[in-house]
């Protein structure tokens, strides 16, 4: 009977070895589990009923421009806001984002006309979390160079998409008050395209 | 040899995952923007609209009519804003009378040059001109540009009176008082 159960014990503890897949047999085991979080940035550009818009409109009419004889011409009378900066960042311990504007090359707007883009403040409350960037500095935009930052100071967030949200963007035009401004303005039909990228500071 | 299997390929979905997302750190649009003609004309006067222009008796006896006097007190500028539609495009400013000028008598105008605060293409004076029915230029080569406004800006305006001296026209003059319009068009020169 002994020689039984010692052999019943022995072959029980031999079935449970086979099981275990370690060489150290306890009640627990471990294994590594290696995360990686990748930096992340994209951004978008979109109106308040959350659609990309192909392009914005600035059609003057004369009595836009002027309405009195011998006064200056105000580009200023119109200014275009329905445009919405979105985005969505993680960054590296102790960096920030930045968003850049510029014009792509290829732009015929008239050599004294300036336009001017300025994203809010900071972006909507309501739908945003984390650290989003701030804003609020009127840049010219040109099609040389790397662009002007309009948007800086992103950590790791988001600004929320698909309606108002992010910065509102406010776009103005503005004739340079020159001989040579007024001199090379001809009436037409003109276009820009702008480009807002989001890199690393 | 399963359980292997199982954790490799738990190893590569997630590995496939993280670079499923599509990297897009810029975005774009078009800007149009549609630029008028302009062209404004505008007359400041420095005091009543009017100008009075007399012809003065001469104090000797046997003389002329002497118009030379015939100054106007007013201060008349002419101001414009104007926008051309290509690099070729001119306007230019002219001058009509509405109303019946005396027989014998000329009704002059001059512009001067631009002055003051304008900026671009402004328009050269044509000079002395005399003035008829039909429109007669007084400024020209107009492009794009402002003169400024009010007084002390763009075109200073003098008038003067004279008789026609054409033979046998002094013969005409008679006693008149009479009120003429005259009317400023900026218009296309080319």
């Amino acid at each position: 009977m002994k020689k039984f159960s010692l052999t019943i014990a022995v072959v029980i503890f031999t079935m449970g070895l086979a099981f275990a897949q370690d060489n150290n047999d306890t009640q627990s085991a471990q294994h590594d589990v290696s995360l990686t979080i990748p930096k992340f940035a994209i951004l978008d550009v979109e109106n308040a009923a959350g659609n990309e818009v192909s392009s914005i409109a600035f059609n003057y009419t004369a009595a836009d421009l002027v309405t009195e004889a011998g006064a200056k011409l105000n580009f200023g009378s119109k200014t275009n806001s329905d445009l919405y900066l979105q985005y969505t960042s993680i960054v590296s311990n102790n960096k920030t984002n930045v968003i850049s504007a510029k014009l792509a090359s290829g732009s015929n707007i008239p050599s004294g006309i300036s336009l001017k883009v300025k994203a809010s403040n900071s972006a909507v409350a309501s739908s945003k979390k984390g650290d989003t960037g701030t804003g609020g500095t009127e840049v010219t935009l040109v099609s040389t160079g790397s662009g002007s930052n309009v948007v800086t100071g992103i950590g790791s967030c988001y600004t929320g998409s698909k309606g108002a949200f992010g910065h509102q963007l406010t776009y103005t035009l503005e004739i340079a008050d020159t001989d040579a401004a007024y001199q090379s303005l001809n009436s037409g039909s003109y276009s820009a395209t702008v480009v807002y990228t989001i890199t690393e500071n | 040899m399963n359980y292997l299997q199982t954790i490799l390929s738990l190893i590569f979905l997630v590995i496939v995952s993280s670079h499923a997302y599509s990297q897009v750190n810029s975005a774009s649009h078009k800007l149009d923007v549609e630029i008028p003609e302009v062209a404004l004309l505008g007359m400041v006067s420095s005091g009543q609209s009017t100008i009075d222009l007399k012809a003065i008796s001469p104090v000797e006896a046997g003389s002329s009519i002497d118009f030379s006097d015939s100054r106007q007190e007013e201060m008349l500028w002419i101001n414009y804003t104007s926008v051309i539609k290509n690099n070729s495009h001119r306007r230019k400013i002219v001058a009509l009378v509405q109303g019946e000028i005396p027989a014998g008598v000329q009704l002059k105008v001059e512009a001067s040059e631009a002055t003051g605060d304008g900026r671009g293409q402004r328009g050269s004076s044509m000079g002395i001109v005399t003035l008829s029915g039909q429109p007669s230029e007084i400024i020209t080569d107009i492009g794009s540009c402002y003169t400024g406004t009010g007084a002390n800006n763009g075109h200073f305006l003098t008038y003067k009176l004279d008789f026609d001296k054409s033979a046998n026209n002094f013969t005409q003059l008679t006693q008149a008082q009479t009120t003429l319009s005259v009317v400023y068009t900026l218009t296309d020169l080319n």
